[in-house]
């Protein structure tokens, strides 16, 4: 990769920023190649050294969303930073994943199990039909329609703990992002 | 190894070469790459940060040999950070080896 090539490379790569700082970054890597050029290096070996543009650039981004999130911690601002971070590998996105798909399997299993039971009287009766069979079993019915309303409720009260869960986990992250905006 | 220790040992590398003199981001970043494998592009970043930080501030020098050169001086809360930077790291070093060697 050329000079001229690298810098194309990595002013596509930089369009969020503002022109100013785009110009004064470009800049430095231009003369990092004068530099380089002088002191006897092919552009090819000074662009090899200095990493892929799109490395270059993540980096770059990074750092300007760190900068906006500090000036100004909305949570948008403070989001883009922690997914800025997850891209350079500084955040584990499984942290994040992980308990959300455990979480939700928990749920859709309370939920299921929970409709099971709520509905097991009526899959009695389609299976006994009104019969003195059914009739015996009906205490067993309540019962287990008694059971099915109380997961139902567990489930529903499991999504509240769900919510309040994944909050605690995306602020604890959110603590790691302004931990490395100091 | 890990990337944010990483950048944090990159930050003290840099402090610590410009504490001793002025320097500028060519001649930085050589300086580094004797010692540490790094991508050299993210240097400037990281150079552009601490400028930002109020850690150092630049100024250009003509030279006889190639283009003008950036310079950057520290600051003295750059010299602050420096030494921060340098206990903790000397702090950590001292506790890897305390558990390594098993004292």
């Amino acid at each position: 990769m050329t000079k001229a090539e690298y810098l194309a490379e990595l002013e596509k790569r930089l369009g969020d920023l503002s022109a100013e700082e785009r110009a004064e970054l470009l800049a430095d890597y231009e003369a990092h190649f004068e530099h380089g050029r002088a002191s006897g290096r092919s552009d090819e070996e000074i662009a090899e050294r200095l990493g892929p543009p799109q490395l270059v650039a993540r980096e770059i981004q990074y750092q300007l969303s760190v900068d906006e999130a500090r000036a100004n911690p909305t949570v948008r601002r403070i989001a883009r930073a922690v997914f800025a971070g997850v891209g350079l590998g500084l955040m584990n996105v499984l942290m994040l994943l992980i308990p959300f798909a455990i979480g939700m399997l928990l749920l859709a299993g309370l939920f299921v199990l929970a409709a099971y039971l709520t509905v097991s009287p009526v899959l009695m009766l389609v299976q006994d039909g009104w019969s003195v069979e059914f009739l015996l079993k009906l205490p067993l019915a309540a019962g287990l329609l008694g059971l099915g309303l109380i997961f139902w409720v567990a489930a529903v009260k499991g999504i509240t703990l769900f919510v309040k869960w994944m909050l605690a986990i995306l602020q604890s992250n959110v603590e790691k992002v302004k931990e490395k905006l100091k | 190894m890990n990337v944010q220790f990483k950048k944090g040992v990159l930050e003290l590398c840099v402090l610590s070469l410009i504490a001793r003199r002025d320097r500028y981001g060519y001649e930085l970043v050589e300086e580094i790459s004797k010692s540490i494998e790094i991508a050299e592009g993210t240097i400037y970043p990281l150079l552009r940060r601490l400028t930002k930080e109020g850690f150092c501030t630049t100024y250009l020098a003509e030279s006889m040999e190639g283009p003008p050169r950036k310079y950057y001086r520290l600051t003295p809360e750059g010299h602050e950070v420096q030494q921060r930077l340098l206990r903790e790291w000397e702090q950590f070093v001292q506790g890897v080896q305390n558990v390594v060697k098993g004292e």
